[in-house]
């Protein structure tokens, strides 16, 4: 009897296992490929050809780095404080990994499909910052704290931004649940009706998971690599998996906030067990991810002041307009949700 | 098990074992100039690190403190639009608007102004000026 | 707007002023105070000229009995 009870207690944390690992080994693989689509369409851009040795087309790029990188020494700085050096990578590669486990890729087909998955995303894109300020002071080094000071300055200035473009989409919505969010946009995508939001709200995922036209803190020219200039081999590795992880997962939340995540006219709809709504929400995440690096191959770097004064007196005022508009056509017309 | 709690155990487990393959699988050579502090060129100058920086990254966070907070009070509202209808809405917007006296006050004395005082980046100041 | 004249002239230049010179800050106070407003006129205007009437409210949760509140008894924590 007690063996059994065992038995069963072993075949569920298996099956947590299982359910766990169906989630992040694609999330990490989404991330490996995304880095080979950075440098592949980086290439398109200027008309090149990009990596193309290793296996077809240098598909298997990503995994001979990530191989590389492990194989590296960590070089760890005597200066260093040696534990928060550490601390720094793992909290940042956790954090942005951690995200995923609301994320719907179909009808309940989350790791845990709770009711404030709203807020659970945002309280982890907010502990991101302490990946970003731990690198900076432990690494003891000027360069780190000069990057990881105007990281965090940024960071926490366009979540400003971030925040209230969702609270804009919970007030249409009335719930901060994902699925609830997800259904509520079967008649129409919130791209249409709040494309202006849309528009603040891609700037401030583009800062807030440091992108091009706001990379400050990775300036080459002024502070060599921002704030994890010391770190080197699978530290690194975790700073540059954790960016790419938060990347495809803005990617992924941008398409279930404002272009209605696993929903699609009808045609893929059907309830046998060969469902094709995840293959359309990784469709739709493509769509930003291609926007991501888009942006990257095109526009130019910000200086720094202008970055700042782009969030506090360009946005900011634009985003309070918008969060006292939208919640009045919703009472003047009678129409908020219940 | 909650699957959530499991991927809270799991993703620390997966970076844990990363980097005790870092630590089985690479070679550990440490020497004098490789562990001494990043430099572009010539040897580091003491005490150079953790050193004073500008005030505006701090107000910066401060600023950030309230407007976040300001923000996330208005969540309770936007989930309960329909039940408090046109007079909960209306408490929310005379909230919202003290809060924006504030901001108004702070762009005004240029507190997030971060370029050198001489050329303003606000047309506020540049008014007064003319 | 050279014939435009009248008392509120000056504040007709001075706020197409500053919607040239402070042009996120203006149109923000605009969309802005578009959304009160319509809070108070647009309510009244669906009634009168459209006939709108307010939906039912839709119960959010178990209605409230209409009597006095009964004193609960039997149970030891009194």
């Amino acid at each position: 009897m007690n063996s059994n009870n065992l038995m069963l207690t072993i075949i569920g944390l298996l099956l947590n296992l299982i359910d766990v690992l169906a989630i992040i080994l694609p999330v990490l693989l989404a991330v490996a490929f995304m880095t080979i689509i950075e440098r592949k369409q980086l290439a398109a851009h200027q008309r090149r050809v990009g990596p193309n040795t290793v296996g077809y087309y240098g598909l298997l790029q990503p995994f001979a780095d990530a191989l590389k990188l492990i194989l590296k020494e960590t070089v760890i700085p005597s200066q260093s404080n040696k534990v928060l050096f550490y601390l720094a990578p793992i909290s940042t590669l956790v954090f942005s990994l951690l995200g995923w486990g609301v994320i719907p890729f179909g009808q309940g087909l989350a790791l845990s499909d709770f009711s404030l998955g709203v807020l659970y995303t945002f309280a982890l894109s907010s502990l991101g910052v302490y990946g970003v300020l731990l690198a900076g002071w432990s690494a003891n080094s000027k360069y780190a704290f000069l990057g990881s000071l105007r990281s965090t300055a940024a960071m926490i200035s366009y979540e400003l931004i971030l925040s209230s473009a969702i609270l804009i989409i919970i007030l249409l919505t009335g719930s901060l649940n994902f699925t609830t969010i997800i259904e509520s946009q079967e008649s129409v995508y919130f791209i249409f009706p709040l494309l202006p939001v849309f528009i603040f709200y891609f700037i401030s995922i583009l800062a807030e998971t440091s992108r091009t036209p706001f990379d400050l803190q990775e300036a080459e020219s002024e502070l060599v690599a921002g704030f994890f200039t010391e770190h080197s081999s699978v530290p690194f590795v975790f700073f540059f998996l954790g960016e790419y992880s938060s990347i495809v997962l803005f990617s992924c939340l941008s398409a279930i906030f404002f272009l209605g995540g696993y929903n699609f006219p009808e045609v893929f709809l059907n309830e046998s067990f060969i469902n094709l709504q995840a293959i359309v929400l990784g469709l739709k995440t493509c769509i930003f991810c291609f926007f991501f690096v888009w942006f990257r191959a095109t526009l130019p770097r910000l200086r720094y002041d202008q970055l700042i004064s782009l969030c506090w007196l360009n946005l900011l005022p634009v985003a309070v307009a918008f969060i006292i508009l939208v919640p009045s056509i919703l009472v003047a017309f009678d129409i908020s949700p219940y | 098990m909650n699957n959530l709690i499991f991927l809270f155990i799991f993703v620390p487990l997966l970076s844990l074992i990363l980097l005790g393959l870092n630590v089985l699988l690479a070679v550990h050579r440490p020497d004098e100039s490789k562990v001494s502090a990043y430099e572009c060129g010539f040897s580091p100058i003491y005490g150079q690190t953790r050193s004073t920086f500008q005030i505006h990254f701090y107000i910066v966070a401060m600023l950030f403190l309230i407007f976040d907070l300001e923000i996330l009070l208005l969540f309770p509202i936007a989930v309960t639009l329909y039940q408090v209808s046109t007079f909960g809405f209306s408490i929310a917007i005379i909230f919202f608007i003290v809060l924006t006296i504030g901001f108004v006050l702070e762009i005004g004395s240029g507190a997030i102004a971060l370029t050198n005082f001489d050329q303003p980046s606000y047309p506020i100041n540049k008014e007064k000026k003319l | 707007m050279a014939s435009f004249a009248g008392p509120f002239r000056q504040t007709y230049r001075y706020l197409q002023r500053q919607a040239h010179e402070n042009t996120v800050i203006f149109y923000s106070c605009v969309i802005g105070a578009i959304g009160p407003v319509m809070v108070v006129t647009i309510p009244p205007i669906r009634e009168r000229f459209f006939g709108y009437r307010p939906a039912e409210p839709v119960p959010t949760s178990y209605p409230l009995p209409q009597r006095p509140r009964r004193p609960v008894q039997g149970y030891d924590d009194e």
